[in-house]
């Protein structure tokens, strides 16, 4: 999902896009990063399949020491997002401070650089952020209703967070 | 005759202290900008370019050329229209041009577009001047993205109109070999910043037969003392530009300014409304007329500018100084 300056074509593969990969067989979304084995049947043909980039947290961590591609952008929260199309993907989500994070809210994606290689290469990736047009989609998915329940153990969400930063003040 | 069909724009959520800025890099003078407009540790030219045109596209995809223009890539070699147009997945096969430009990159880059035989064209201009090399052109430097959908064929809301240009030689920022530190010579550029733009002013006037006195709004890409004082003398008015003038607020945000500008003139546009952008950059003066035709939706321009979240010097510092020594 990452890419480099540097090996942005030796790769090849649209790495700027946000998808999931969808089983030729029995159409069940698995992460961008299972190409070839299907999460659900076992097919080993999966294809490219493009999400519209809206979803909501279902779980997520605040990562305060993070590896050093990483570094500067401590503290950051990293979510699962639970896309509308029903695949889970972790990603960070920006723009919304540690303690004002809320499992339930709805994010949109974007493209952010991910992380500084180590020669200072940069990767681009997608990145989530609190979405302005919270109203989900009308017709969600029925997976979506299934993949919400092991979250309902966490503390209903009431409404989205507000819109903080993590940006520190020192 | 070139139509303008969708615009959008993307000002960075944080607000760096620009008095302190000043303080640390030993400039002196008072801050001409309350704050400015940072993108965050994990934005750029390319993700802030991303931002205002997925907002200006909404979905379209049938787009046939894609024109940059920006003084600030993140690439040497990828071209960030090529780039951007990857993300955007917009056809492959579209043409891309990367303008490596000034202030007037974005009204080059309209002229471009209105030539174009291959349907609509996003252009975008992009902006974020930290590099040692900019820092002495300008501590005022800002960020910020704007894009507009330029359709030669389809009526869209308002009409890219004549340009009219003026140039002056000047000297500038350079650098001598493999030297480090950057040579300019800014005071010269600063003069020929009222002249230039003055006579382009006027050229257009000349073309349109409207006096810069009677355009809805003036669109200026900085509205520096100087550019003021002499379209004053042409007979503008100060209600002309009020709308439109961000620099006090955020901060410069070079290729983008004149973009910004353009954005406040539209969002309190209506039907019938003319407005005269106008860009400088390097001793040239850009002078465009865009008529409005149908009142467009807006965008929250001003918003976007209003808005933000003050940050500390020391993460201004960490996020743009060293930005690229991160990891190690
Ligand atoms: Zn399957």
């Amino acid at each position: 999902m990452t890419v480099s300056a540097i090996e942005f074509t030796r790769l090849g593969a649209p790495k700027l896009h946000l998808f999931a990969m969808k089983c030729d067989k029995c159409k069940e979304l698995s992460p961008w990063w299972e190409r070839s084995h299907c999460y659900k049947c076992g097919h080993d043909t999966l294809t490219e399949f493009e999400l519209a980039g809206k979803g909501e947290i279902t779980n997520y961590t605040v990562v305060y020491y993070p590896p050093r591609e990483f570094l500067g952008q401590e503290p950051y929260v990293v979510g699962h997002i639970l896309m509308d199309e029903g695949v889970t993907l972790p990603a960070p989500v920006m723009g919304v401070a540690p303690d004002a994070v809320e499992v339930g809210t709805r994010v949109a994606a974007t493209l952010r650089r991910m992380k500084l290689g180590h020669e200072g290469d940069i990767y681009y990736s997608y990145k989530f952020v609190v979405d302005d047009d919270p109203a989900p989609k009308k017709a969600a998915p029925a997976r979506r209703a299934a993949a919400k329940k092991p979250a309902a153990k966490k503390p209903a969400a009431k409404k989205p967070a507000p819109r903080r930063p993590a940006a520190r003040k020192k | 005759m070139a139509t303008l069909t969708s615009y959008g724009a993307y000002v960075p959520q944080y607000r760096a202290p620009l008095g302190e800025i000043q303080k640390f890099y030993g400039r002196p003078g008072r801050p001409r900008s309350r704050a400015l407009a940072t993108p965050s540790i994990d934005e750029d030219t390319l993700t802030m370019a991303f931002e205002a045109s997925r907002d200006a596209l909404k979905g379209e995809r049938g787009v046939g050329a894609v024109i940059t223009a920006t003084q600030a890539p993140p690439f040497g070699l990828r071209k960030m229209s090529a780039t951007l147009s990857r993300a955007l997945r917009l056809d492959d096969g579209a043409v891309h041009i990367d303008l490596g430009a000034n202030a007037n990159g974005l009204l080059d880059a309209f002229r471009i577009a209105a030539t174009l035989d291959v349907g609509p064209t996003l252009v975008v201009a992009t902006d974020h001047l930290v590099a040692y090399r900019d820092r002495v052109a300008d501590v005022l430097s800002a960020g910020a993205a704007t894009a507009f959908l330029v359709d030669p064929g389809k009526s869209g809301f308002a009409t890219l109109g004549p340009q009219a240009r003026a140039a002056d030689e000047v000297f500038d920022v350079w650098l001598l070999g493999r030297e480090q530190e950057p040579r300019f010579r800014l005071e010269v550029l600063f003069d020929s910043y009222g002249k230039v733009t003055a006579r382009a002013a006027k050229a257009l006037a000349a073309i349109t037969k409207r006096e810069t006195g009677r355009y809805t709004s003036i669109c200026p890409s900085q509205p520096h003392p100087q550019v003021l004082r002499s379209l004053g003398k042409l007979g503008a008015r100060p209600e002309q530009i009020e709308g439109t003038s961000f620099v006090g607020d955020i901060g410069n945000v070079g290729a983008a300014s004149v973009g910004l500008a353009l954005c406040l003139g539209l969002d309190a546009s209506r039907k019938g409304s003319s407005l005269l952008a106008l860009a400088y950059g390097g001793g040239e003066a850009v002078a465009q007329e865009i008529t409005v035709t149908a009142k467009p939706k807006g965008i929250g321009t001003r918003g976007m500018i209003d808005g933000g979240e003050p940050i500390a010097l020391g993460t201004y510092y960490r996020w743009t100084e060293g930005r690229q020594q991160q990891p190690h």
